[in-house]
């Protein structure tokens, strides 16, 4: 990804290795802490006189992440944005007073664009200078709901192509041919899953079958093989 | 594989759409209705719009007049009966289709080969009271609107369907630039089994019927996902009666599996007359 790396915000970024965006982010003119090499829950960020957004990218489970943004909480007085790409981010918002913010990065745009919610004007427009960073484009959304809107419905379509592949219906190339030429997707099922990474997929939907109790979430069982062999 | 003849059943949207790419491919294509009248409309339509094409360049006037000669109507007493291939196209209806079928049966020689462009019968149900010889030359050709332009050809294997005469139809459009998808014969095939959740999850995304949500999904779905339309807006046009039926089909064949079921806003809106476009009004205001 392209970036620009310049900015006259403060940012200071968490993130863990497995975020897509990690290397990039790292790279950026930011405050930069890898929660992997240090211990999130020990380090004290009180020194941080000056920041506009604190942001978090971290990819763990959900009882993690609601320990983690709570801790940078009672830690910062500044506005918290966290990527809930694959978390019921709806809750997280309700629960966490300072978390001002949610990004959907974790779902890699074909287009380069990417749902965000946040709660005020100042969170936003810290935002949309974070994005010009980046180098992508930021559509603000009503609410982050489970997994906003791009991920769920991809999510859905993908984890259907993996029951098809169950059923023996017909090969991934072939699913990926039909979806691409017979209604225009930019990328077939398994292109997609594969830009995307199956875990992100498999535990957005599992976040989802939690959720909602719904067993219309209940992943393929291919997928599930999919993500662990990773 | 040559096919030098193609006999189209049915002069809806999908029939018309079929014979005007056959004809385009220098096959010559007799086009046959229940109406003769829509027939006739469905020529004068297909002529149409490859004069308009001429005129804006796409064909020259040498090929339009090729492709004019190569179409023809047809009526039950004029079926060439040693027509290569014969398309169906007709209304989504297993008995009115087996009749079809087994009428022709009676008229084309044994080398003809059977097709179907049913999006939801499968091809087996529409094979099995044929003869055996017939019923391994019967497979799925499932064609996308508008047919000239949509690439894809969905290629389905019967449960009796030749493995050869699978290769030998995905090498002849393959050559003649048709992407195709091999599949095996199953509710919805692969196009309208995994698109389902393009619809289903952005109703749930937005739950009710709320139009600056749904307004929001189809953004997001279009500037993020990079589909060309919103699924509201594609509902919209389909006919929200046809995308709600075609669901409930899929449902219905996989014994209620909750992946599939239809969104109660679904019925909601066809029971409130609310279609689409077609109607002025469905989940966005036309008028």
């Amino acid at each position: 990804m392209e970036v620009s790396m310049t900015t006259n915000r403060n940012f200071l970024v968490l993130a863990t290795r497995n975020h897509p965006l990690y290397d990039t982010l790292k790279g950026l003119d930011v405050e930069f802490y890898d929660l992997e090499s240090h211990a999130p829950f020990e380090e004290k960020w009180s020194h941080y006189r000056e920041c506009d957004l604190v942001l978090d990218f971290t990819v763990i489970s959900p009882d993690k992440k609601l320990e983690l943004l709570k801790h940078l909480n009672i830690q910062f007085d500044f506005p918290i944005v966290s990527d809930l790409t694959t978390y019921w981010g709806e809750l997280f918002i309700e629960k966490v007073s300072g978390l001002r913010g949610a990004v959907s990065f974790n779902f890699p745009s074909p287009t380069n664009c990417y749902e965000y919610y946040a709660i005020d004007e100042r969170t936003k427009d810290g935002l949309e200078d974070f994005f010009k960073m980046l180098n992508v484009e930021g559509l603000r959304v009503d609410c982050p709901g489970i997994g906003f809107t791009y991920p769920r419905v991809i999510s859905m379509i993908i984890n259907e192509a993996y029951f098809a592949l169950e059923d023996r219906l017909a090969r991934p190339k072939d699913i990926d041919t039909a979806m691409k030429f017979g209604v225009n997707y930019p990328l077939g099922p398994f292109e997609w899953a594969k830009k995307i990474g199956h875990k992100n997929i498999l535990c957005l939907l599992e976040e989802l079958y939690k959720v909602t109790g719904d067993p219309r979430y209940r992943p393929s069982q291919k997928l599930r093989l999919e993500a662990n062999l990773i | 594989m040559t096919l030098n003849s193609v006999l189209v059943v049915g002069a809806g949207t999908m029939g018309r759409g079929i014979a005007q790419w056959f004809a385009q491919q220098s096959v010559k294509v007799q086009l046959l209705d229940s109406n003769e009248a829509t027939v006739k409309t469905a020529i004068d339509s297909i002529n149409a719009s490859w004069d308009k094409l001429q005129a804006k360049g796409k064909f020259s006037e040498a090929e339009t007049n090729k492709f004019k000669e190569s179409l023809s109507a047809c009526n039950w007493e004029n079926i060439k009966p040693d027509t290569d291939l014969v398309i169906e196209a007709i209304i989504e209806n297993l008995e009115i289709k087996n009749d079809v079928f087994n009428k022709l049966d009676g008229i084309c020689n044994s080398e003809t080969v059977f097709a179907s462009n049913t999006s939801s019968i499968p091809i087996s149900s529409l094979a099995k009271s044929l003869p055996l010889e017939r019923r391994e030359r019967f497979l799925g050709l499932h064609f996308f609107n508008p047919a000239p332009i949509m690439k894809l050809v969905e290629v389905i294997k019967g449960h009796w369907s030749k493995e050869e005469l699978i290769s030998d139809f995905t090498t002849w459009f393959t050559e003649h630039k048709k992407e195709v998808a091999i599949c095996n014969d199953s509710p919805g095939f692969i196009v309208n089994r995994v698109a389902r959740n393009f619809y289903g999850e952005s109703l749930r995304v937005v739950n009710h019927y709320d139009t600056e949500k749904m307004k929001e999904v189809d953004n997001v779905l279009k500037k993020c996902g990079g589909f060309r339309m919103g699924p509201f807006e594609l509902m919209d046009l389909i006919g929200i009666d046809i995308n709600y039926s075609v669901t409930e089909s899929v449902w219905n064949s996989f014994y209620n599996e909750p992946r599939f079921a239809p969104h109660q806003l679904q019925k909601k809106m066809v029971d409130s007359g609310r279609l689409g476009k077609k109607t002025n009004g469905g989940f966005y205001d036309y008028e």
